[in-house]
This record gives structure tokens, sequence and C-alpha cells, in this order.
């Protein structure tokens, strides 16, 4: 008699539990109109599972100049998340790691210089279950506000990637050490192969293009690997073609736009002479999957009609099922 | 043996020629972006949709966007119909622009649309027919910047892709066809949002000044658009408590800074967003219209402290609609060579556009009408002249060739960084012109016109040529006493002027009241005769009194009309005037 009541109590219990999961899993509508596609492109301007923020900075005697805010909101009406985030220091492709709870509807903001003071690099947000085993949560956005001491400012959309299963990522072990978050387009959305940045300004008309490019495959626990060589095609704007090649030891390649990069033929300040545009695309030689931004900051922005500043993420051009990251899995702390 | 080589030479040609071409054609590596990819401002498109697009009439330096677009194909030209929708009145200026494999090239809005704000929809379309094509490897991007109080407001907004889902020409559109209708339905190109989020909303009080900006993206281009209507959305603070609001916007376009006025929030939008603390906020259209966004944020604090920082971003799009709808004309139009990518020697002039004073309208110009002409690097200083004009201000002159091959020089009013207004000489030539601007003999710019005896343009309010004329109000009492009434008021928030009602009530119709309506304007003199002009208010024909020069203002035309009783009572009307078969550019004014 007790045992069966025991297991009445139990089975009581089970199915209060199972309720409360039910009841956090309903989501309710934020409003009219269906749910984007998970499968969609990784993008800007949808929600995901996986954020990542193209570049983070702050500067190391003074935050005033140079620093980041960094926003994550949870669009989810029903579920609360915890994310993974790490800080991937491009100077040494390492990463450090933290944990943010966010409840239903909850928005947070942090500045790069409380967390990480005197670093640059990239960031991402990874939904975890309780466990640390990464779960599909598709409703994450973020943004980042950035700004550096040599006046190049903008602020950038996180680069959302949805999961494509439900519930927690097959596979992943809450006992094991690891777990691979692949954007292959089977788990998570692809990542794109080539980029292009749409409009390109010259030198001689007080323009600095800074061009940020990440390679969006690592290893959280030993380091993300290098961009290594990489190539693309200058065009000015009559749709003239000069190719360049470069090449980078770092996880993250920072440059302004001159003539030493890109290389090309003639240079950079020919092709694109004063008073004039063009475009670029710019893809890893072998088949990696790359992020990347472009910030332009002109000094006569305020006073030239034709001089402006401000940047943007890159564009997709074509995409590869061959990036990801491997985290370390491990409950969260909260 | 010689024949051999000869061949050999040939074959060796042909193949580098092929290796280059193929070289010249190659796409970059990787897998395509699906097509059926939602809507999104990192991918490519065949619609592409920029935010936000300003540009001042008075100082380009300062308010001016730059709107760019690429064609990311290594193989095939392809034209782009601009559409501009004046953000206030939903009325469309339209540009026809080809673009070559792998060109880019830029347009700036004050040559487009100047004096304007609104939103840029781009369509491929084929160069024929001008029907919308199956192309998806257009991108985008527009450079913004526009006084914020003291600073300026700032940012790279990249446009908002749509990728058709056909393939070739659009279905039901054919060479003469007058409209094509684009469906936003996950079949005939990828859907528009519904729901639009934007979150990092900054406290007020730490100096943070966001403008929002929301674009209605379903209607009608033919026409003008209509407006978005009422706005329903919550704002959530970052504890998670929401405050919902609803908003009625009666443009087709809202661009206002989040503030206690709007949204209205309960408590005000201060109370809810404290210092330190932050927000987000997600909204909709009531009545169903497909949305698109940004919101651009200013703290004139950004350069001196941690967390103060500028810039914007394209919104988030939380749902998506259905299916939204967008009617565009493709009547055929003349190709557009933006001024700024032509292909010119830097010791050429600079290009120049001479646009009617009043209606900003570039089509045609007429003897002794005021013109205003826009170009680079004119002047440091601003510099305004006293009547009777001189032909020169601080060395810079205006010359105008007429179709015989005859110069003279312009009587000019003012002088500006980028811009000179001035008057056409008296006794130009009818027909195709070039403008000439001078700094001593060094011809700094030039352009050409159209010259033709009739060019009404009516001045407005805002300076925009649209929306409330630059008119009064003449209200005749029974006594014959005469009191002159303004139509617009400056509104101090909104840093424009606003509709002041003329009232036809019926206490006014008892007490025998007459009102007549005196509209400014420019090159409109010269008409035939007064029968040939012609006044509709609120479609009714009203009857004209005077049309020709305004006494004592070089330029300045003006047309009194009598105001028809019956419109007592009808809101906002519009005003169209014709002289001698031209049309002037259309103006509103409301009746009570």
């Amino acid at each position: 008699m007790r045992h069966v009541k025991l297991f009445q109590h139990v089975a009581l219990t089970l199915l209060l539990l199972s309720l409360v999961g039910l009841t956090a899993q309903a989501q309710t509508p934020l409003g009219p109109g269906s749910l984007p596609p998970a499968a969609s492109e990784a993008s800007d301007q949808k929600a995901g599972s996986v954020l990542i923020f193209n570049l983070y900075t702050s500067g190391v005697s003074s935050g005033n100049t140079e620093n980041t805010r960094i926003s994550i909101t949870n669009t989810s009406t029903a579920s609360t998340t915890r994310l993974r985030i790490y800080f991937v220091d491009a100077s040494t492709g390492l990463a450090a790691g933290s944990f943010i709870c966010l409840t239903p509807l909850q928005t947070t903001t942090f500045l790069a210089s409380d967390f990480d003071p005197g670093i640059t690099g990239y960031l991402i947000a990874i939904a975890v279950r309780d466990d640390g085993c990464p779960v599909s949560h598709n409703f994450l956005t973020g943004n980042a506000f950035i700004k550096l001491s040599s006046g190049h400012a903008a602020n950038l959309g996180a680069v959302a990637f949805a999961a494509l299963f439900p519930d927690a990522l097959p596979g992943c072990d809450p006992l094991g050490i690891s777990a691979r978050i692949a954007f292959d387009g089977v788990a998570y959305n692809r990542a794109p192969r080539a980029l292009a940045l749409d409009k390109i300004r010259g030198v001689a008309d007080g323009n600095s293009t800074l061009l940020v490019l990440n390679r969006i495959e690592g290893d959280m626990l030993n380091g993300t690997p290098a961009i290594g060589a990489f190539s693309g095609t200058l065009f000015d704007d009559t749709g003239a073609a000069f190719p360049f090649n470069a090449t980078t030891n770092s996880c993250q390649f920072r440059t302004t736009l001159s003539n030493t990069f890109p290389v090309t033929t003639p240079n950079f300040s020919t092709v694109i002479p004063a008073g004039r545009g063009g475009w670029l695309n710019v893809f890893a030689a072998s088949d990696v999957a790359l992020l990347g931004a472009a910030i332009n900051f002109n000094p006569n922005a305020s006073s030239v009609r034709t001089a402006f500043t401000g940047g943007h993420n890159l564009d997709a051009l074509t995409v590869t099922t061959t990036g990801g990251f491997t985290i370390r899995v491990f409950p969260p702390s909260c | 043996m010689k024949t051999v080589t000869a061949i050999t030479r040939a074959t060796q040609v042909c193949l580098m020629m092929a290796v280059s071409l193929a070289m010249a054609l190659a796409q970059p590596p990787g897998a395509p972006i699906a097509a059926s990819s939602e809507a999104s401002d990192q991918k490519p498109g065949s619609a592409l949709v920029y935010n936000l697009f300003t540009s001042s009439v008075s100082n380009t330096n300062t308010e001016e966007t730059e709107i760019s677009v690429s064609n990311t194909n290594a193989a095939q030209a392809v034209g782009i119909r601009f559409f501009f929708i004046n953000g206030s009145d939903g009325a469309v200026t339209q540009r026809l622009v080809t673009l070559n494999a792998n060109q880019t090239a830029g347009l700036f809005a004050s040559q487009v649309a100047p004096g304007v704000r609104g939103y840029v929809i781009a369509v491929a379309v084929n160069q024929a027919t001008s029907c919308p094509v199956s192309f998806n490897f257009l991108r985008g991007s527009a450079h913004i910047k526009l006084p914020a109080g003291a600073g300026i407001r700032q940012t790279k907004l990249p446009a908002v892709a749509l990728a058709a889902l056909y393939t070739g020409t659009l279905g039901g559109c054919a060479a003469g066809s007058p409209s094509a209708r684009l469906n936003f339905d996950g079949a005939s190109y990828n859907r528009l949002p519904r729901v639009l989020a934007a979150d990092s909303l900054l406290s007020r009080a730490d100096g943070n000044d966001a403008l929002l900006v929301v674009n209605r993206m379903s209607g009608s281009l033919l026409t003008n658009v209509t407006p978005i209507g009422i706005l329903s959305g919550i704002v959530f603070d970052d504890t998670e408590n929401p405050f919902e609001f609803s908003t009625l916007r009666s443009n087709c376009q809202t661009s206002a800074s989040l503030s206690n006025s709007f949204p209205r929030l309960v408590p005000r939008f201060d109370n809810v967003i404290f210092p330190g603390r932050s927000g987000w906020l997600n909204f909709f259209a009531t009545g169903g219209a497909g949305l698109l966004g940004a919101v651009i944020n200013f703290n004139p604090n950004a350069g001196a402290s941690a967390p103060a920082f500028s810039h914007g971003r394209n919104l988030h799009l939380v749902t998506l609609a259905p299916n939204s709808s967008l009617d565009i004309p493709v009547s055929p139009l003349p190709m557009f060579s933006p001024p700024d990518e032509a292909r010119s020697s830097p010791s050429e002039a600079a290009p120049l556009l001479a646009v009617s004073a009043a209606s900003f309208s570039e089509a045609r110009l007429s003897p002794e009408a005021i013109v205003t002409i826009f170009a680079g690097n004119l002047s440091r200083n601003a510099q305004a002249a006293q009547t009777p004009l001189p032909t020169s201000l601080s060395g810079f002159k205006v010359i105008v060739r007429d179709n015989r091959g005859v110069e003279r020089e312009a009587p000019l009013f003012s002088l500006a960084p980028e811009q000179i207004n001035c008057l056409v000489p008296a006794g130009t030539a009818h027909g195709p012109a070039v403008v000439i601007v001078k700094q001593g003999e060094t011809t700094v710019a030039s352009g050409k016109a159209q010259i033709a005896a009739m060019a009404p343009g009516l001045f407005t309010a805002n300076a925009d040529g649209r929306g409330l004329p630059s008119a009064m109000a003449l209200r005749v009492m029974a006594d014959g006493k005469q009191r002159f009434e303004p139509v617009a008021r400056f509104d101090a928030e909104q840093q424009r002027f606003l509709s002041a009602p003329i009232d036809l009530g019926v206490e006014r119709k008892q007490a025998g009241e007459e009102v007549f309506l005196v509209l400014f304007g420019t090159g409109l003199r010269h008409r035939s005769s007064l029968a040939s002009v012609s006044v509709k208010i609120g479609g009714l024909d009203a009857e004209v009194l005077y049309a020709g020069a305004s006494p004592g203002s070089p330029g300045l035309d003006q047309i009194n009309v009598r105001v028809p009783r019956v419109l007592a009572g009808r809101g906002e009307v519009e005003i169209v005037c014709s002289v001698d078969g031209a049309e002037a550019n259309v103006v509103r004014v409301w009746i009570r």
C-alpha cells in the first residue's frame, strides 16, 4: 500500500513537472504573423539560438573613446534561456567564457570594458540547457554599439544562427566534455563562405574603411584557428575586376583599406580614386566559414556633403557547411 | 610550317581569352544562398528596400544620403528602377539605372529628391520592357546623416533584400503593361515582416536620442503610398515589465525620436527606461501592412563617455506577414546617370542639377523663373544678394547657354557651399540649354536644362515642393474689410509647417464672407492668357482672378483664386494648377 502511494506520488509529481514543462514551451505570439522558418539563412535581422557579434573592443586605459556595448534580448514569451558567452581574443584565438541567464522577454546590456577590458575580438552567445548542452531557442537577438579611438563607430546587429533541431543538440552528452555547434544546415544554419562589401569610397576623399573578417570555426577549449590565405576581387564602379590575395595568421583579420590591403594592380587608390566608388568580395582559400563587418570613418562627415561615417555587417554571397565551434559542456551557474 | 604556327598562336590566343573570360565570369566559391531564405539585409535579392533617405535643401553637408547599389552578378547587366517615396505624403519620384556585371553606383538623395525624407525601393527590371525580373544579385546600402540637436546623427544601413522566387520575368507583366504587382507572399518574392523589434533602447536621461523609422511596405506606387495607420506594440524594460502602446501614424513613414510623447506609454518613456538601464520594443500595424524599419541612436557624449554610443541598424523581424503586395508602374523611364559616378577626368567640371526653386522639378525651366542649382564645393560661405540682383557673388557666376548658342549671365539671389539660387535669364531661347557655374574664369560645374515657355511651380511651406503651399488666404468681409490669414503654422516640435485650416464654415457663409487664396510660384508669368490658367481645389474648378508676376519681387509669380464655398468641411484637399497645359506641383490645404 505504501509502495502504491509512493508510486502515485511520484506519478503525480512527474505529471505536474510535465505540465510545467508544457506550459514553459507554449509560446504566446508577440503579435500577428508567422514565425520565420528556422531554415532561413543566418542573418542579423532574425532571431536564433547562436549569436555572433563580429567585433568587440575596449581601450586599455580608457573605455571612453574605445568601447563596445553588447545587448542581448530573449524574445521568447515563455522560456528562460541560459547563454554561454565566449569572448574570443583576436590576438591569440583563445576564448574566455561566461554565463548569462535571461528570463522570458528580458534584455540585458553590458560594456566590453566591464567584462574583457583591453581586448579586441569577436563574441559568441550560445543558448544552452540547464545541463550545459546546446539547446534550440530561436528567440535570441542582439547588437553591438562599437566605437574605436580611431573614430570608427557603428551599431552592428548580431548575426543569428537558428537551431534546426528540437530541444537539446542531438548527441550532446551532459557528462561529456564538449559539444559541436555545427553550422552545417543540419544542426544550425550554414555560415557564409564568400562575403561582400557593397560600397567602398576612396582614401583620397578622406575615407578610412575598417574591414573585419572572422573565421567561424574553432575550439573554445584549445583556440580558434587562423583564417590563413584568402582571396577576393575589388571592382571599380564600372565593374572592372582587380583580384587580390592575402594571408593572416589570426582568427580575426582587421585592417583599413589602402594600398597596403587589398594589394591590387594598379593599387587601391588608383582603382578607386577621389569621388568614385567600388565594391569587393572576399573568401578564404580553403573551404572556411567567414563573417565580417566594415566600418567607414570620414573626419569630414560633418562638413562635406559626400562624406559619411558608419558601418554594417558584410553581406553573404555564398554559404558553406564547414563552419562551427566546439564548446565545453558543463552546467551553467544560473 | 608557318600556317601551323599561326594556328597554334590563334589557338593560344583563343585559350587565353577563354581563360580570361572564365576568370571574369567566375562567381566566388561556396553554395548559393537559397532564394527562399527570408528577407534580410545580409543577402542579395531582386528588390531592395532602403529604410531611410533624407537630404536638406539648404545644407547637404549635414543632411544627405548616398544610396548605393551593386550588381554582384559576374556576367549579366540589369536595369534597376528606383522609387524614392516621400515619407510625409507618399509621393513617388522614380529613377532608372542600368548596372553592368559587377558594377556599382551611387545616387545622392539631394540629386533625386532634394529636401525630402522617406524610403527607397529598388526593383530589378528588364531594360526593354521595364517589367520586374528575377535577378537575385543586387546588394545595397544607404549612408545617412541628418541633424540631431547640435550634432549630426549618422549611420550606414544596409538595404533589406527580397529575393524573387520565380524565374525570368514576373508573370502577368509584358511590354506596354502600365503596372506590375510585386507579391511578397513567399511564392513570388520573400515575405515581409509583420512584427518588428528594436532592442537596446537606452535612456534619454543618459543623453540618448533614438530615432525610430517605420515604413509601410504595401500599397501602390502609382499613386501616393497610403499611410501606416495604427501601430500597436509593447515596450519592455530590462525586468520584462510590459508597457503597451497604440499610435496613429498618418504617413507612410514614421521617423520620430523615442520620447515621452512617442510612443505614449503609461507611465511615460523616461519612467520606463531609467538612466543606466535598457529595454526593447516590438510593434505591428493593426491594418495588416507589411513593415520595415530602422533605429538610429545619437548620443552627443559618444566621444567622451564610455557607455555613450551612436549609430543605428535595421529592425529585427519577429514574425512574417503571409502576403503583402506592392503595385509599381512599369511605364518607360529615361535612363538616369548618377552624376557622382560619371566617368570624367578630375580636370573636367563637376556636374550640377538645375531645378525649379518652387517645385524642385528638373523637367523644365522657363525664362525669368527662379531656379536652384545644386553643385559641390561652390563656396565656403553663404551670401545673399539684394535687388537689383547682381550677376556675380563672391566671384561666382551662372551662365545659361541657350539652344541658339547665346550665353547670358543669370541674376543671382544667393550663394551657398553647394547651392545657388538665381533667375533663368530673360530671353533664353526654348529648347536644350547648358547651365555653367564659373568662379572667375574657371568653370567649376556644368549641366543640362530644358527651357520651355511654361514651367509652373508653386512654392511650398516646407520647401520640399509638396504639401502645404506658400500661400495666404484673403478673407473679405461683408463690409468690404480684408484680412490675410496663414494656411500653415510652424510646429516647433516637428520643426516643420503644419496646416492652418481655412474656415469656410456655416457662420462664415452667413456672415457673407468670401475667401480667396493667393498662391506664390514661379515659371508662369509668360502665360498666353488668363483663360489658359486652370486651378482645381478639391477637384472643383476655382475662379482664377489673376496669374502673373508678383509685383516687386524678381521671378516671383502669384495666382489669386476664389475658394469655392461648397468646399466647407472637406478637410485636406489638393490644389491642382495648370498653365497653358503645363502642370505645377500639387499642393494641399485644409478646409474647415
